[in-house]
């Protein structure tokens, strides 16, 4: 299956606030309509939970987190976006499943 | 010499301050303390908020022949200050501004009295090599400033990759996005030093907003100051007044430099004082305050010895 590419400093610019999040969940989640997504952070060094609870958690509302794991591939990105963005995924799926 | 600084009109001018005050009343003075750093500045406010019983002085007089060293708390938590009085129209002046101590010349050298009076003290006075000089937190180019000033000076201080950063990065990060999130105020400060002999670098923040202790308890109202600092770090606690704030910011400062990197973050705000890292453990050392500390203000310690060092290398990530 084809990746749809979601470059995040061509949606929005950076990942450091809340309403960067949501500009890239925009992005993402219409991406996901289509079938798995390839997200890149070239030339993003960091990302915070604001911006990560708006792009990534709130796709939980529609996707399950295996859904989004099978679905979902960070490219060109750091160990601290990886980080964030895994440890915000899983604890809020957990949440949501129990 | 004396300095009028600030509102209502800013610039430097030698010899004794010539204002009066309304109400024939003498402008009060406040003496800065020797040791100007995080234990301290609930003191001066505590000094000025007792001259302001019956109502805000029109005038103010800091007096700083008693300082002799300043950390970065202290210049950050002062700036504040001076911004504050400033936005309220109180006319400060500064006295004793010309004594033998390096603290002043550190002050100068920090651009503290270029951006609260308009000009330097020495002519030559210029941010110091392990110094970020103070800057106001100004939210549409906050982030900007940590990518393209504090970032590199850091990794060039200690001879590190960015990449090594990145982490200490977005836990500033993460405090800006607290700050927006529970004040409308623009008074916010940060300062950076690097001291190589101690192996430590000091990242210091102030905000002027309601404090941590007032924006928990709206939540959870019988907290004391300290017990609500204490709960502010709880990962997942949060009083959600934006929807990207779940609670994660404080949690990720704390695993970060207290757990990973064996530093230390204190926190000043109303009657408390809270300190994480006290003795290489992450639990809470509530500190006896003196005073009651405005807004809030947080004193990050990074040990500068166990950084992990990491390439500048971009990696996938597994799931």
């Amino acid at each position: 299956m084809v990746a749809v590419r979601v470059k995040i400093a061509d949606v929005s610019g950076r990942a450091d606030t809340a309403a960067q999040g949501k500009t890239a969940f925009r992005a993402i989640s219409d991406a996901l309509k289509s079938g798995v997504v390839e997200i890149d952070f070239h030339g993003i060094t960091t990302a915070t939970s604001s911006f990560a609870n708006i792009a990534f958690v709130e796709l939980l509302s529609t996707w399950k987190l295996d859904e989004l794991k099978r679905r979902l591939r960070i490219v060109n990105s750091t160990r601290q976006i990886n980080e964030m963005i895994k440890s915000r995924l899983e604890r809020e799926g957990k949440r949501r499943a129990a | 010499m004396s300095i009028r600084c600030a509102a209502p009109a800013g610039g430097v001018v030698d010899g004794v301050a010539t204002a009066t005050r309304s109400f024939d009343l003498p402008a009060p003075v406040v003496r800065l303390p020797y040791q100007f750093n995080g234990l301290s500045l609930s003191k001066l406010a505590a000094d000025l908020a007792a001259h302001a019983a019956t109502g805000w002085p029109p005038e103010v007089i800091i007096d700083f022949g008693n300082l002799g060293f300043v950390r970065p708390a202290g210049i950050v938590f002062l700036s504040n200050m001076f911004a504050w009085m400033s936005a309220h129209k109180t006319k400060i002046t500064l006295t004793s501004v010309n004594g033998p101590g390096d603290a002043v010349r550190f002050l100068d050298d920090a651009l503290f009295f270029e951006q609260h009076c308009g000009a330097k003290l020495r002519a030559d006075a210029a941010p110091r090599a392990t110094t970020r000089p103070m800057m106001r937190i100004a939210h549409e180019n906050c982030h900007d400033w940590l990518e393209a000033d504090l970032l590199p000076w850091l990794a060039n201080r200690l001879s590190i990759t960015k990449a090594s950063l990145y982490a200490f990065k977005n836990c500033v990060a993460e405090l800006f996005n607290n700050i927006q999130d529970h004040t409308q105020l623009e008074i916010g400060t940060i300062c950076a030093q690097h001291f190589p002999k101690e192996s430590r670098v000091y990242i210091s923040l102030s905000d002027m907003g309601h404090g941590i202790p007032t924006v928990v308890r709206t939540k959870e109202a019988k907290l004391s100051d300290a017990a609500a600092i204490i709960k502010a770090t709880e990962a997942g606690f949060t009083t959600k007044s934006v929807p990207g704030n779940q609670g994660i910011g404080l949690d990720y400062l704390l695993t970060t430099v207290v757990d990973r990197n064996g530093g230390t973050v204190s926190f000043y705000s109303s009657n408390a004082i809270v300190r994480f890292g006290h003795a290489g453990r992450r639990g809470p050392l509530v500190v006896p305050n003196v005073g009651f500390c405005p807004g809030t203000t947080i004193d990050i310690v990074l040990r500068t010895d166990t950084i992990e060092h990491l390439p500048e290398e971009r990696e996938d990530l597994q799931w």
